[in-house]
């Protein structure tokens, strides 16, 4: 289990914010808020495989570049494809106003 | 019908869950301590009742507890008693908890809700608050729950609790004490817009303590022969499938032991070491079967019954009240 971070995207230096549990129960990732988060959001961020391994590259300072090299190199897929997950990912984080701008 | 991703991750979860086996769901039972002395309550203890019986956990051991749960899997928690707020130390217990990775309810009568307790509460929020709602007026709560002034204190909280954002959803218990105000409680649950269920059925008093659950339930064959819409008999299965909590979720007493529910305190393991103990415990309700009465009743498909109900229906010499087999009797005479 890692405590992490979300981070406010900054133009390509994405920040560090707090409040955030990823957690892996039956094979199922999630973040939950824990702490003042939990004013923010009731329930919990359901994550894929991708959408786990993204959060956890996000536990330290990334750019979304950075993001789709992690991806290319540990999984069999190309940078298009990559890049497509990397910038959905972050957009869904950003609905979620689990990104701040 | 394009799929809906929240079902799937949820209903995912839920099979894979009960196929291991994972404590996902949690109950602590703080204590049997309360401020309201409501007339039919099944759990609430007074302290000569409580020193008889056991110790309440401390701060530490919950936390303990709930971090061998959490680290089985535990993702829902909720903390009831009696009143959670008359536990000594719950403000920091509960500030701990919020720390785990749960999504905490907290089940209260929301007398204790007041502008400081939001202070901190308002600030690590719960997932939700489960209210227990007991009238609409000051007299129903004087008479049914001993305290003058109990509608105007929930009232409060619910304001508090809405302000705050903190979701919020009630369940009242019915009594011949405040069923005349049923329609009442509903348009007040209407107006300050939160789910309102209600139950008619009275539990037996469980693990000590004692009630006037008889003296002051409706006459449910009554309710059941004019209200209830025409009962669905239900196929034959085995009882444990009756239980929504069975293989996945748990139940710890004030005094630190592990069980299916706050009713069925039979098996019953302590609740430390937590994954070798819940392991036991899945073990003794896989082996639990139904009572030998209950296999050959002829009502058992219209019967809503569930383990921990039959338990806390079972009488000293072992039989099942006849009370609650009368209700599904009723129910299949309809």
């Amino acid at each position: 289990m890692v405590y992490s971070y979300v981070y406010i995207l900054e133009g390509d230096r994405l920040k560090l914010k707090d409040g955030f549990l990823l957690r892996n129960i039956a094979g199922q990732h999630m973040a939950v808020p824990v702490g003042e988060r939990s004013a923010e959001l009731h329930g919990v961020l359901s994550l894929n495989k991708t959408g786990a391994f993204l959060w956890q590259q996000l536990s330290r300072e990334q750019n979304v570049e950075s993001l789709i090299c992690a991806l290319t190199e540990t999984y069999e897929v190309s940078q298009e494809n990559a890049r497509d997950a990397v910038e959905g990912f972050l957009a869904q984080l950003r609905m979620q106003k689990v990104l701040e701008e | 019908m394009k799929d809906c991703p929240e079902l799937n991750f949820m209903s995912q979860l839920g099979q894979t869950v009960l196929q291991q086996g994972i404590p996902l769901n949690g109950t602590f039972e703080l204590t049997p301590r309360c401020n309201f002395r409501c007339r039919m309550c099944y759990v609430r203890l007074d302290e000569a009742q409580m020193a008889a019986i056991g110790q309440e956990l401390s701060v530490q051991q919950w936390l303990e507890i709930a971090r061998q749960a959490r680290d089985l899997g535990m993702l829902h928690l909720a903390l009831t008693g009696g009143e959670v707020f008359a536990y000594p130390g719950f403000r920091q217990l509960y500030e701990e908890l919020c720390g785990l990775g749960l999504l905490i309810t907290i089940q209260t009568n929301g007398y204790g809700i007041t502008e400081s307790v939001m202070q901190w509460l308002g600030k690590y929020q719960p997932f939700q608050i489960r209210l227990s709602l007991y009238g609409a007026t000051n007299e129903t709560y004087r008479k049914l729950c001993g305290v003058p002034d109990g509608f105007d204190r929930v009232n409060t909280a619910v304001d508090l609790i809405h302000r705050a954002g903190i979701p919020l959803s009630a369940v009242t218990t019915l009594t011949v004490d405040n069923i005349q105000e049923l329609a009442a409680m509903e348009r007040y649950a209407q107006e300050k817009r939160f789910p309102l269920l209600n139950t008619a059925l009275l539990m037996p008093a469980v693990r000590g303590a004692v009630s006037e659950s008889r003296v002051c339930s409706l006459d449910l064959p009554a309710v059941i022969r004019s209200k209830e819409k025409t009962p669905q008999p239900r196929q034959e299965h085995p009882i444990m499938w009756d239980c929504g909590s069975y293989r996945n979720g748990f139940y710890v007493t004030w005094n630190g032991k592990l069980q299916l529910c706050t009713f069925m305190d039979a098996p019953a393991v302590d609740a430390l070491p937590f994954e070798e103990n819940w392991q036991k415990l899945l073990k003794q309700l896989d082996a639990y079967r139904e009572p030998a009465q209950c296999a050959d009743c002829a009502y058992k498909a219209y019967c809503q019954r569930c383990p921990g109900r039959l338990a806390a229906w079972t009488l000293p010499d072992g039989k099942i009240d006849p009370a609650f087999c009368e209700l599904a009797r009723t129910r299949a005479l309809k």
